[in-house]
């Protein structure tokens, strides 16, 4: 085998691994305070390239009432069990900031469904909330979670603003 | 803590399921007292037992957490709806509505199928309430394709 053809496998190996990232749903999630909304979609696990792109970001008052609503869709064929779709408003130091760990004084609001999905099969929640001042928060919903497993969910998320 | 806590509560608690179509544990806890209801059912609106009574006072740091927990054995319940609540009432501790023309605290809504014995779901939500009266928090199943629902409610008072 020439450097060429090790170059082609190797090519092949590396667009089959990152075709296999994801948990094989979309997901959807849509913040709004009243007049204002922004609309997140999925996004790849998070260990994924893409994941460095830009949150969407909404820009609020202490004051509003915020209301999150999102969208899970099994996409793939197979059927998973017992899968846990997963929900949380957390306050960041900054913008642009990884998912911080979920200290109970930071999550403003948390939320676990745990059902199967089959494909086609759909989940929804709609979560009302104020924040808890001004700063930064990270507003997430992630499915297919797996501890050993750190990355390889799908989820959408936004920032949100709060002055 | 890990990012897994608040499910590992979850877990535990599916382990206490009792025959009936939904286990419901709702709890309020405020900086001095703490009040718990559990499963009740629809019919009657306001259900069978007293409901539980939490005080606290204008903008205290409020947590507001459920569990509801399938114990159906037989089949999935498919498009169950899980609807939440706080809002303002007349009256604590005399089973009386929320008054509808008033604004909630906070609310929502889940849509999900539950499986026999590990279908759940589970909340928890950090909030205060800026005005004195009392108010019903509840949650509740709708369309689960039961001749009855079931809800937990209990009554926070706000001084």
């Amino acid at each position: 085998m020439n450097y060429r053809s090790v170059a082609i496998v190797a090519a092949y190996i590396l667009i089959t691994c990152a075709a296999a990232h994801g948990a094989g749903y979309d997901a959807v999630l849509e913040v709004r305070d009243g007049k204002n909304g922004q609309t997140a979609r999925q996004n790849k696990s998070s260990t994924a390239p893409s994941a460095m792109s830009r949150r969407v970001v909404l820009e609020g008052s202490t004051d509003d009432h915020f209301t999150a609503t999102w969208k899970i869709v099994r996409k793939d064929q197979t059927t998973v069990k017992d899968e846990l779709v997963h929900f949380y408003v957390v306050k960041m130091e900054r913008q642009g900031q990884a998912p911080p760990a979920l200290a109970p004084s930071r999550v403003v609001i948390e939320s676990a469904v745990t059902m199967d999905f089959p494909a086609g099969e759909t989940a929804r929640g709609t979560q009302e909330f104020r924040v808890d001042g001004p700063g930064i928060y990270l507003v997430r919903v992630e499915v297919g979670t797996d501890p050993d497993k750190p990355g390889v969910e799908d989820y959408a998320e936004l920032e949100l603003v709060a002055k | 803590m890990n990012r897994f806590a608040f499910l590992g509560i979850a877990l535990l608690l599916a382990a206490t399921a009792r025959a009936e179509h939904f286990v419901i544990e709702l709890t309020i806890q405020a900086p001095q007292e703490e009040a718990t209801a559990h499963s009740d059912t629809d019919p009657p609106p306001q259900g069978h037992n007293p409901r539980p009574i939490c005080h606290a006072k204008v903008g205290d740091d409020l947590t507001l957490q459920f569990f509801v927990t399938s114990n159906f054995p037989h089949n999935v319940l498919k498009g169950v709806n899980v609807r939440y609540y706080i809002a303002p009432e007349k009256e604590a501790g005399n089973k009386s509505p929320p008054e509808t023309d008033k604004a909630s605290v906070t609310e929502g809504t889940f849509l999900m199928d539950f499986k026999p014995e590990t279908g759940r779901v589970g909340l928890r939500q950090r909030l205060h309430i800026d005005k004195k009266g009392a108010y019903i928090v509840r949650v509740e199943s709708e369309h689960s394709d039961n001749d009855h629902e079931h809800f937990a409610a209990l009554d926070l008072v706000i001084e």
